[in-house]
């Protein structure tokens, strides 16, 4: 029975490991799509009795706008409670005990698991899948803007597809490494066995797919195309599919909050003995720092969508242009949205410096510098928020602090840039595919940094605001510098996570491939952003034409290189070679177990004596395993389960968590 | 490229002296946890309260209900002393007391909400949506109602529990948090209300 | 269900801690109407609004102190 436990907090016995030892075989999986579509079930349900209750009430069609949002909160419910919710918090309500999926086959994966290393790939594989759906949106955008004129799609449907592109794909940018790699690396490297509050860490995980359905079916209520900003006023007069994105993306930020407390808590209270700040690895700090900022401001893109939502129906007018003012939604929203892309970018930096590090078989270089400017970062990022509105009509007085504040933070990014050279500096460069990854990462987002100089500087501002040239600059900061982080982390933790090696030479190639099809891309695109060619419009003068035919085409072979990755992470996680626990001989708690790790993380008690990455320091040790206390009284063996038991507690695939 | 021994623990056989986590640090966990969803409460509120400021300044009409209003005040006053007064009870194991006052800060939350959903009503008159001042006056109350409405669903589950005998001096993590909630409500309360009317 | 132990009550350090939560409430209630005197007088003009600042502020941290016992974060032996 224990062997099903999945609670940190209470596991009464001992487990056998699941671990890549192919002496063991798999369980089978026993219905295994059973709880999604519970889930499904109950959201149909959920929205078919939110619009019988709203039209009851107020009567109105199942299409209006009210009715659409409390259809959304039931099935939004009805969703949850099928997936596992019921179980895992309802019962409690009730003052039952509640339970988990603990399913021990592949099947867990699609159910309401509270393994943090579970919840970590059901993350990864989801955004990569949005990453991909939205990729095929950008290809279609880049197909009508391979020539001037008005091509496969008409200029209407244009501003939809840029929308729904840049939203998905901000989405990708922000949830990506903080959700997968956050979630399944964090723990390990604090040496805990799960996160301080499992089951809401499912329940984070588990408002994603409404996520992502509720925008993939906007365009069932004629989508939206206010852009991914949701201006107003255009978000209050557009059509109905605004709606389920405002309530898709506070959803979202419901996810991004309780995922960024978990892991704050996570890291705050349960680091092995030993653990000091001054020992924390560096991705756990920028998880830690990112979540800072993501617990916080998050709030005001949920707040501004929540007014913009009372404006269509609740009837108040704070963006009507006669009574109200369209400003205050872009204070509101750049209030979150420029400490959001430090949210997408610290994860990348801490990913990148982590890889930079044991490749280059060196010390982190100017490791505390490093975490004060992650923490630099994070409260600067709150005060520089009107820089996106030089152009709106805000007071002018406001122009120049914004500007200086702005700049200011080129001062701790420019001390992470600083310490991944310093770490490559002399080091014995040990190429493999992450640290290619990490070399590109490190070309475009030194032009992407210093694109945004030209952005943050009034003078220029004011000529290249809503060009493609801010176009270019946002891909070379959001793709250059968190897509490529989110790449060069599934490449380095691979071989963690699935035990197997991807295939090196494959890999290899897609990083230089990406590279190199990325800054044919978008190089261009700076070109046509200074000649004045506006962002989202689906057409442009003749004079652009040969820098966006160029663009288009170079864009075609970069979408093509993610078959490639996925091709390749596929196909490796299947049928890779063995891995091993350490292959890249690092040397941070997470490869010190083995790949992938057991249920619980850690067999014996981690201790931590030392820093983290005293690469080639002779006789210096990071962390040791604790051998057992002869004194304590042993605990129940299982190892005499017998083979029926082992069976029925699989058919049940539930336990009860304390 | 240079390779150290790292220690490494890859057993994977079943024995019985696997490591297990201590568990204390999950009460401080879960205050911690709370308080942290509070404070990122705190910025929704103060996002809405400087729309207030942004769009009204500090204008208000006239024709506000300000005797309806100190009164509500009052009664989620009472409401946040009954539930503080739970809670200290249930942590003595005064089982008696606990529920009385949790049933009192029911009672409480609910009159507010009655009182609330009256001034809404007269507000729809005087000052509707459409109106700078309305649009301010209905997102914070609205949000304001929301979070009672919330709170008082925690505190309904809880005092349901209770009568049912779950929570003693020893297990009162539940009580803890309905009751950290519902004080947090009437913090913001505390500000919403001088913004509205008092200004 | 969990089983309740059968703890003695500490009667002295009840009330001691039923007083303090009620001194918070007398003290909000005080300052409630204080509050509401000031708006009674000041109604609208500048120093009427600026003089409410300090009692919403005290308000604030008496649920904080009180009702929410925010010190038992950085002291948790509280
Ligand atoms: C395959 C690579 C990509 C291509 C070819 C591409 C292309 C484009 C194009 C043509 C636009 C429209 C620009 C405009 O008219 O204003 C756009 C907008 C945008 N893209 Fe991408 N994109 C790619 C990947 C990404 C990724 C990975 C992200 C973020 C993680 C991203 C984020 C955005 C955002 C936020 C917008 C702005 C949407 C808006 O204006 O509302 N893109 N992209
Ligand atoms: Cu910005």
């Amino acid at each position: 029975m224990t062997m099903l436990e999945d609670s940190p907090a209470q596991s009464t016995g001992s487990t056998a490991q699941d671990s890549s030892t192919e002496t063991k075989p798999r369980p089978k999986a026993r219905r295994p799509f059973r709880w999604v579509l519970r889930g499904v079930v109950l959201a149909i349900i959920g929205w078919a009795t939110g619009v019988a209750l709203a039209i009851a009430i107020r009567g109105g069609s199942p299409t209006d706008e009210i009715v659409v949002i409390v259809a959304y909160v039931f099935a939004l419910i009805g969703w949850l409670a099928g997936v596992g919710g019921i179980e895992a918090f309802g019962r409690q309500w009730i003052g039952k005990k509640p339970q988990v999926n603990t399913d021990p086959s592949w099947g867990r994966y699609f159910g309401f698991s509270i393994d943090h290393k579970v919840i970590g790939i059901q993350y990864g594989v989801t955004l990569i899948a949005v990453l991909l759906i939205g990729g095929l949106a950008a290809m279609i955008m880049r197909i009508e803007l391979a020539s001037p004129g008005v091509g496969v799609v008409d200029l209407d449907d244009f501003n939809k597809i840029v929308s729904m592109h840049g939203i998905l794909m901000v989405a990708v940018a922000v949830a990506g490494v903080l959700g997968a790699f956050g979630n399944y690396v964090v723990p390990i490297q604090v040496g805990a066995q799960d996160m301080a509050f499992p089951r809401i860490n499912a329940l984070a995980f588990w408002l994603l797919p409404p996520v992502a359905v509720g925008l993939l079916g906007a365009p069932l209520l004629g989508s939206f195309n206010a852009g991914w900003t949701a201006y107003a006023p255009l978000s209050v007069v557009n059509e109905s599919g605004q709606i389920l994105f405002n309530m898709a993306i506070i959803t979202f930020g419901l996810v991004s909050i309780l995922g960024a407390i978990n892991i704050i808590v996570t890291v705050i209270t349960m680091r092995a003995k030993g653990l000091t700040w001054g020992r924390l690895p560096i991705f756990t700090w920028a998880a830690f720092s990112t979540s800072l900022l993501a617990f916080t401001v998050t709030q005001f893109f949920a707040g501004a969508l929540v007014l913009v939502t009372m404006d269509r129906v609740v009837g108040t007018s704070f963006f009507a242009p006669e009574v109200g003012t369209s400003l205050l939604y872009q204070h509101i929203f750049w209030f979150y949205s420029h400490p959001a892309v430090y949210i997408m970018v610290i994860p990348g930096f801490g990913v990148i410096l982590e890889l930079t590090t044991t490749f280059a078989r060196k010390p982190l270089f100017a490791y505390k510098a490093v975490v004060a400017a992650f923490l630099g970062i994070v409260g600067l990022s709150v005060v520089v928020w009107a820089h996106h509105m030089f152009t709106s009509g805000m007071a002018d007085f406001l122009h120049g602090p914004f500007m200086i504040l702005t700049e200011a933070i080129s001062i701790p990014t420019g001390i992470i840039f600083l310490s991944m050279i310093g770490t490559l500096w002399q080091g014995a460069l040990w190429f493999r595919t992450p640290l290619v990854m990490a070399f590109g990462w490190l070309f475009n987002f030194l032009i992407g940094g210093i694109t945004g100089i030209f952005l943050a500087d009034i003078a220029t501002d004011i000529h290249l605001h809503d060009t493609y040239f801010v176009v270019a600059h946002f891909h070379y900061t959001i793709v250059g510098g968190a897509i490529f982080a989110l790449l060069a982390a599934s490449f380095y933790w691979f071989p963690k996570i699935t035990g197997r090696m991807y295939n090196e030479k494959l890999g290899t190639l897609f990083a230089i491939w990406v590279t190199v099809a990325f800054n044919l891309t978008f190089i261009p695109l700076f070109w046509a952003g200074m000649n004045g060619m506006n962002r989202r419009i689906g057409d442009y003068p003749d004079a652009y034409a040969g820098a966006n035919r160029f663009a288009s085409f170079a864009a075609l072979i970069l979408g093509a290189s993610f078959l490639l990755f996925v091709w390749n992470m596929l196909y490796s996680a299947i049928r890779g070679p063995k891995a091993g626990p350490n292959p890249w001989n690092a040397r941070t708690l997470e490869w010190l177990i083995s790949s992938p790790p057991p249920t619980h993380n850690f067999v014996k008690e981690p201790v931590v004596v030392g820093a983290p990455y005293d690469y080639g320091v002779e006789g210096s040790v990071h962390a040791y395993f604790k051998d057992p206390d002869p004194a304590a009284p042993p605990e129940p063996t299982t190892e005499d389960v017998s083979a029926e038991v082992q069976d029925e507690a699989l058919a049940e695939s539930q336990e009860e968590v304390s | 490229m240079t390779t150290e021994a790292a220690p490494l623990d890859t057993s994977h056989d079943a024995t019985h002296e696997e490591w297990h986590q201590d568990t204390s640090f999950q009460p401080r966990a879960n205050v911690l946890g709370l308080w942290l969803f509070i404070i990122s409460e705190v910025f929704l509120f103060s996002a809405f309260l400087a729309a207030r400021f942004y769009t009204t300044g500090t204008d208000r009409p006239d024709d506000l209900n300000q005797n309806l209003a100190l009164a509500v005040t009052i009664v989620l006053l009472i409401s946040s002393v009954s539930a503080y007064l739970a809670e200290t009870s249930i942590k003595f194991n005064n089982r008696r007391g606990f529920i009385i006052s949790l049933g009192i800060t029911l009672l409480m939350g609910m009159i507010f909400m009655g009182g609330v959903t009256f001034e809404l009503r007269e507000a729809a008159l005087h000052f509707p949506p459409e109106t700078p001042y309305g649009s301010s006056y209905f997102m914070l109350i609205g949000l304001h109602a929301f979070h009672v409405v919330t709170g008082l669903i925690a505190l309904l589950i809880v005092f349901v529990l209770g009568v049912r005998g779950f929570f003693g001096s020893t297990n009162s993590w539940g009580v803890e948090g309905a009751v950290k909630y519902w004080h947090f409500v009437d913090l913001a309360w505390v500000f919403i209300y001088p913004t509205l009317y008092l200004l | 269900m969990t089983t309740q132990q059968q703890v003695p009550i500490d009667r002295t350090k009840m009330r001691a801690a039923y007083r303090k939560g009620l001194w918070g409430a007398f003290w909000l209630a005080v300052l409630t109407l204080g509050e509401f005197l000031v708006f009674a007088v000041g109604d609208g003009t500048t120093w009427g609004s600026l003089a409410l600042i300090p009692f919403i502020f005290l308000k604030a941290w008496i649920i904080l102190d009180v009702f929410m016992h925010v010190k038992a974060l950085w002291s948790p032996d509280h």
